[in-house]
C-alpha cells in the first residue's frame, strides 16, 4: 500500500531507526533459528563444570549447575520474543477494538464502561496487579501473559479512543452514515484503518513492557516456568554475583540492554514516521 | 502633501534564494485606508511580516529595503527595539482573532491592560477606557463584554476587541491582515465600518491586506496589486476601478464582478 | 389563473429540532421550517453561520432526528420509513459536504470511494459497475486515470468532484450540498457551479444547496429560502427575492456584500448581534435588530404571509415572515 511504502521511505532516511530495526531484525532471526530448531537447543543441558569461565567450549561460561550461559541466553531470544509478541498482539487487539467501541459510542453508557474499567485498571500499580493476576493464576501456562495483556490494553484503548472521537465528526465517515453503512463497517473499513499509526507505534512500546514486565515477575518466581528467560538468568545471577561470578548477569543484561535498544529506536522512529502531521511527503 | 506616517522601499524578502517579496516601495498616510491586494501566494502576507520583523528566525529568510516609520529606520532596530514599536507605534490584526487572546484573561482585563501598559494609565483610568473603546468600536454592552471571556464570544465579537486592543494605543500604523475573511458578510461590513472610521477619527494609517476586490472598492481609498511578489499596481481606488494600469488587474476586476451579478 | 404546483419531492413540512443545552435549556437550532423541493429543482438555502442551515441538512439526511415537524420524500414521510424504504431512501438522496480535505476516506482510492455506495445498494454487477464509475467520474470533469489514485494525491477541488461522484454514482434523485464550494477558490467555485447546472441539466438531479454565499446562490438556484436563527424568513424564486427582497434581514444581508465597484453604494453594517439565547422572550427573532421594527414586532411571531410585489401581484411563491407584509 501506498502509505506503507512512504513509511518505509521516510524510515530509511533515519539512521537511528535504521540501526533499530537491525538490531531486532537480527534477534528476530535468532529467535527463529531457536524456534526452527538451529540454536540455542542445549540450554538446559549441565555439562560444564560450575562456574566456569569464558572459554572456547562456553563462550559466556557456566552457571552454579554447569548450564552453558550462551546457550541460555540464546535460547531467552526466543522466549522475549514469544512472550513480547502475544502480548504485544493481543493487547493492541483489545485496546483497538474497546478503543473504538468506547470513541465511535462516545457518551453513551458503553463509553462510560469502558473508561470507568479503564480507569480502575490504570490505578492499580502496575506490578503489584500483573504479580497478583499471575499469582492467582499460577502454574496455567498463560498467566504471565494474560495478566500483561489484562493491564495493557488501556493505554492503546484511551489513544484509540481519542482518535476515534475525532475522526467520528470527519465528513468522509458523516458520507458513510448518511448513505446507511452500519457502524461496524465504518468502523472496521474507514475508522480502524486510520489509526494504524497508533496501533503500531504501542504494539512495539507493549512488546517492550513485556519484556521487561517478565523481568520483574521472574524475580518474584512467577515468571518462565519450563524454559530459560533473561528474567530468569537475571534472577538466579543475583546469588552468583556476590561470589564473584558474573556471567550470567553480563550476558543476561547485555541481551535484554540491546534488544531493548533496539526496539525503542524503531519505535521512536515509527512514531516520527508515520506521525499524520508530517504526512505532506 | 504630508509626510508619510510609513515609507517603504525597495522591501525584498527572501527565502534562500528566491524572492518572495520584490522591491516593493510605498507610502502609507495617516488616517488613509491603503488596500494591499493580490491572490494567495503574492506575497502580501509577508510584506507585513517584514515590516513588523516578524518574519520567521530562520537562516533562510532575509529582507532588504527600507522601512521609516516617521524617523525611525526600522530595518536596522533589533528585537527589543520592535518590541517596543509593535502594538504601540505599529498595530496589527490577524484573520483568526483567537490567536491574540489570552483565554486565561477577561475581555476586560486585556483591553484595560492595553491602556495601561501603553498609555500609563491607572487600573480605573484604564477600565473606562477600555468601555469607551468598546463603544467605538459599535459593541452595545460593553460591561457584559469585558466581564466575559474570548471564547465565550462569537467571532465578529471578538475580532472587533482586537482592533480595540490595537487601536487603543493610539498607534500611527494598524496592519490588518485578511480581518474579515472568516466572517460571516454583514458581520464583515461592521468590522470593517468600525475599523476604518476608528482610523479616520484617531488619524491611523491602515494597510488592509486582502483578496476581496469587493472589500478594497467599498473601503480602501488606495490600492496596491501584488503579484507573486512584484507591485503591478498603486493607485487611489477610483481609478484603479475605472482604469487599471495592468492587465492583470483587469482580470481580477472582472472574475470579482462576475461572480457578484 | 395560478397554475398548482406539481408533487413536490421532497416536502418539509413545519419541522423543528433541538438539542439538549448545557444547562437544562434546551436550545431550539431549528424552528417551525417549510419549504418544497421540485424534482430536477435547485434551492438555495442562504444564512450566516448559526442560522440553522446545516442543520436542516442534517434532518433531511436523516442524520439527526426531528423534534417535530414532517418530512416526505416522494410522497412518503421518512421519519417512519422500513427497512427495504429507508434503503431506497438512503440511495436517492445523497450528501456533499464543505470540507474537500475530509471527504474522502484517506486509506482509500478514489475507486473505492466510488464503488463503496454500489456495492451498498447492490446495484449491478462487476463490469457495470466499472462503466457507472467511469461515466460518473467523466461526468465531473475528471480522468478515469485518477481513479487509482489517494485523496492526498489530489488537490482541493478534485476532492470535491470526487465527493460529487460519489453522490452521483448511485443515481439519487436529491443531492444535499452543504456549502460545497465555500472552501474552495473562486476559479474552481465558478467551475464546480457550472458543472452543477449541467448535471442538473443532464440529468435531473435535484440539489438542496446551501451556502452563506449569495452570490454563488444567484448563479445556480432557481429558488431561494433566507434562515435566520432557526427560522426561515423569506423564499421566493431566485431572481424576484434578490431584486425585490421583502424581509428586512434579507435585505440588510444583500446590503452587506461590498460591491467590487467604488461607485456603488458602500455597504451597510447591520447593528447588533445574533440574539445569544435562540428563544427570545416573545416577538420575531430579528426585532432586536430591524430598523423597521414596530409594536407588532415585538410582540408576536410573525406567520408567514405572501409577498406583493410593485404591480400589486401577490405570489403564493414569494413568501416572507415578516409583520411588514401582513398588515
Amino acid at each position: 500500500m501506498m502509505a506503507m511504502a512512504r513509511t518505509f521511505s521516510r524510515l530509511r532516511k533515519d539512521r537511528s531507526g535504521l540501526a533499530g530495526l537491525s538490531i531486532v531484525a537480527l534477534f528476530f532471526l535468532a529467535a527463529i533459528a531457536v524456534w526452527a530448531g538451529w540454536l540455542g537447543q542445549d540450554w538446559s543441558a549441565a555439562d560444564g563444570a560450575r562456574w566456569e569461565g569464558p572459554g572456547a567450549a562456553h563462550w559466556f561460561g557456566t552457571n552454579v549447575l554447569g548450564q552453558d550461559i550462551f546457550e541460555r541466553a540464546v535460547y531467552s531470544v526466543r522466549t522475549a520474543f514469544e512472550i513480547g509478541l502475544v502480548v504485544a498482539l493481543l493487547s493492541t487487539v483489545l485496546g483497538a477494538v474497546l478503543g473504538a467501541v468506547a470513541g465511535w459510542r462516545g457518551d453513551t453508557w458503553v463509553d462510560g464502561a469502558i473508561t470507568w474499567l479503564k480507569g480502575v485498571l490504570d490505578a492499580i500499580p502496575f506490578y503489584l496487579f500483573v504479580a497478583a493476576v499471575a499469582f492467582a493464576l499460577r502454574g496455567a501456562p498463560w498467566a504471565m501473559h494474560l495478566a500483561m495483556v489484562a493491564t495493557f490494553w488501556t493505554t492503546t484503548a484511551r489513544l484509540v479512543r481519542a482518535e476515534v472521537l475525532k475522526i467520528r465528526s470527519l465528513d468522509y465517515v458523516r458520507s458513510a452514515r448518511a448513505i446507511g453503512l452500519p457502524g461496524v463497517v465504518i468502523l472496521a473499513r474507514h475508522v480502524l484503518p486510520n489509526t494504524t499509526h497508533i496501533l503500531l507505534v504501542q504494539g512495539t512500546i507493549a512488546f517492550v513492557a513485556a519484556i521487561k514486565t517478565e523481568v520483574v515477575l521472574s524475580f518474584l518466581g512467577l515468571g518462565v516456568q519450563d524454559g530459560v528467560s533473561w528474567g530468569l538468568m537475571l534472577a538466579e545471577s543475583t546469588q552468583e554475583v556476590l561470589a564473584g561470578h558474573f556471567g550470567n548477569f553480563i550476558a543476561a543484561s547485555g541481551m535484554l540492554f540491546l534488544l531493548l535498544l533496539g526496539l525503542n529506536l524503531l519505535a521512536d522512529a515509527m512514531q516520527d514516521a508515520l506521525d499524520p502531521k508530517q504526512a505532506a511527503l | 502633501m504630508k509626510n508619510p506616517a510609513l515609507s517603504v522601499r525597495d522591501l525584498s524578502v527572501f527565502i534562500g534564494d528566491q524572492a518572495v517579496v520584490d522591491r516593493v516601495s510605498f507610502d502609507l498616510y495617516e488616517g488613509e485606508v491603503l488596500a494591499l491586494v493580490g491572490e494567495s501566494g503574492c506575497g502580501k502576507t509577508k510584506t507585513a511580516e517584514a515590516i513588523m520583523g516578524l518574519l520567521a528566525r530562520d537562516v533562510k529568510n532575509r529582507r532588504t529595503g527600507s522601512i521609516r516609520l516617521g524617523e525611525q529606520e526600522l530595518m536596522s532596530m533589533g528585537e527589543a527595539e520592535m518590541r517596543r514599536i509593535r502594538g504601540r507605534e505599529i498595530s496589527m490584526v490577524f484573520q483568526e482573532p483567537m490567536t491574540a487572546l489570552d483565554p486565561v484573561f477577561s475581555n476586560g482585563q486585556q483591553l484595560a491592560q492595553q491602556f495601561r501598559r501603553h498609555r500609563g494609565q491607572s487600573r480605573s483610568q484604564a477600565r473606562d477606557s477600555a468601555a469607551e473603546m468598546l463603544t467605538r468600536v459599535g459593541i452595545q454592552d460593553p460591561e457584559r463584554i469585558m466581564r466575559s471571556y474570548p471564547h465565550q464570544l462569537s467571532g465578529g465579537l471578538r475580532q472587533r476587541l482586537i482592533v480595540a486592543m490595537a487601536m487603543a494605543c493610539r498607534p500611527r500604523v494598524l496592519i490588518a491582515d485578511e480581518p474579515t475573511t472568516a466572517l460571516d458578510v454583514t458581520t464583515q461590513a461592521q468590522v470593517l465600518e468600525q475599523m476604518t472610521k476608528l482610523g479616520r477619527e484617531i488619524g491611523t494609517a491602515i494597510l488592509l491586506i486582502t483578496h476581496d476586490l469587493g472589500v478594497v472598492a467599498q473601503y480602501g481609498d488606495r490600492a496596491l496589486i501584488m503579484r507573486r511578489g512584484k507591485l503591478l499596481e498603486n493607485q487611489p481606488v477610483k481609478d484603479l476601478f475605472a482604469k487599471p494600469e495592468n492587465p492583470y488587474t483587469g482580470s481580477l476586476i472582472a472574475a470579482a464582478r462576475e461572480l457578484s451579478t | 389563473m395560478k397554475t398548482q404546483r406539481p408533487t413536490p419531492l421532497l416536502n418539509v413540512s413545519e419541522i423543528s429540532l433541538s438539542y439538549a443545552g448545557r444547562g437544562k435549556q434546551p436550545f431550539e437550532a431549528v424552528r417551525q421550517v417549510s419549504f418544497d423541493l421540485l424534482p430536477g429543482e435547485i434551492l438555495g438555502l442562504v444564512g450566516e453561520s448559526g442560522a440553522g442551515k446545516s442543520t436542516v441538512a442534517s434532518a433531511v439526511l436523516r442524520l439527526q432526528p426531528l423534534t417535530s415537524g414532517k418530512i416526505s420524500f416522494r410522497g412518503k414521510d421518512i421519519a417512519n420509513a422500513r427497512s427495504a424504504d429507508s434503503r431506497d431512501l438512503r440511495r436517492r438522496i445523497q450528501a456533499v459536504f464543505q470540507d474537500p480535505y475530509s471527504a474522502l476516506s484517506p486509506r482509500r482510492t478514489v475507486r473505492q470511494s466510488l464503488v463503496e455506495p454500489l456495492d451498498h445498494f447492490r446495484m449491478g454487477d462487476r463490469d457495470r459497475r466499472d462503466a457507472m464509475i467511469a461515466k460518473t467520474i467523466e461526468s465531473v470533469g475528471l480522468d478515469t486515470a485518477l481513479l487509482e489514485r489517494l485523496p492526498n494525491e489530489l488537490s482541493g477541488g478534485q476532492r470535491q468532484r470526487v465527493a460529487l461522484a460519489r453522490a452521483l454514482v448511485c443515481e439519487p434523485d436529491l443531492v444535499v450540498a452543504d456549502e460545497p464550494v465555500s472552501s474552495l477558490d473562486v476559479p474552481t467555485q465558478k467551475r464546480i457551479t457550472d458543472l452543477i447546472l449541467e448535471l442538473r441539466e443532464s440529468l435531473g438531479i435535484a440539489f438542496l444547496f446551501i451556502s452563506h454565499d449569495i452570490g454563488v446562490v444567484r448563479r445556480l438556484a432557481d429558488s431561494v429560502a433566507v434562515m435566520y436563527a432557526g427560522r426561515i424568513v423569506e423564499t421566493g424564486p431566485t431572481d424576484r427575492l434578490l431584486r425585490h427582497p421583502a424581509h428586512p434581514y434579507t435585505q440588510a444581508l444583500l446590503q452587506a456584500v461590498p460591491v467590487a465597484d467604488p461607485a456603488q453604494p458602500a455597504p451597510r453594517a447591520l447593528d447588533g448581534e445574533v440574539p445569544a439565547v435562540l428563544t427570545p422572550a416573545s416577538g420575531c427573532v430579528f426585532h432586536t435588530r430591524c430598523s423597521e421594527a414596530f409594536a407588532a414586532c415585538r410582540e408576536r411571531e410573525p406567520a408567514e404571509v405572501p409577498v406583493t410585489d410593485e404591480h400589486g401581484t401577490t405570489s403564493r411563491h414569494h413568501r416572507t415572515r415578516c409583520h411588514l407584509w401582513n398588515r
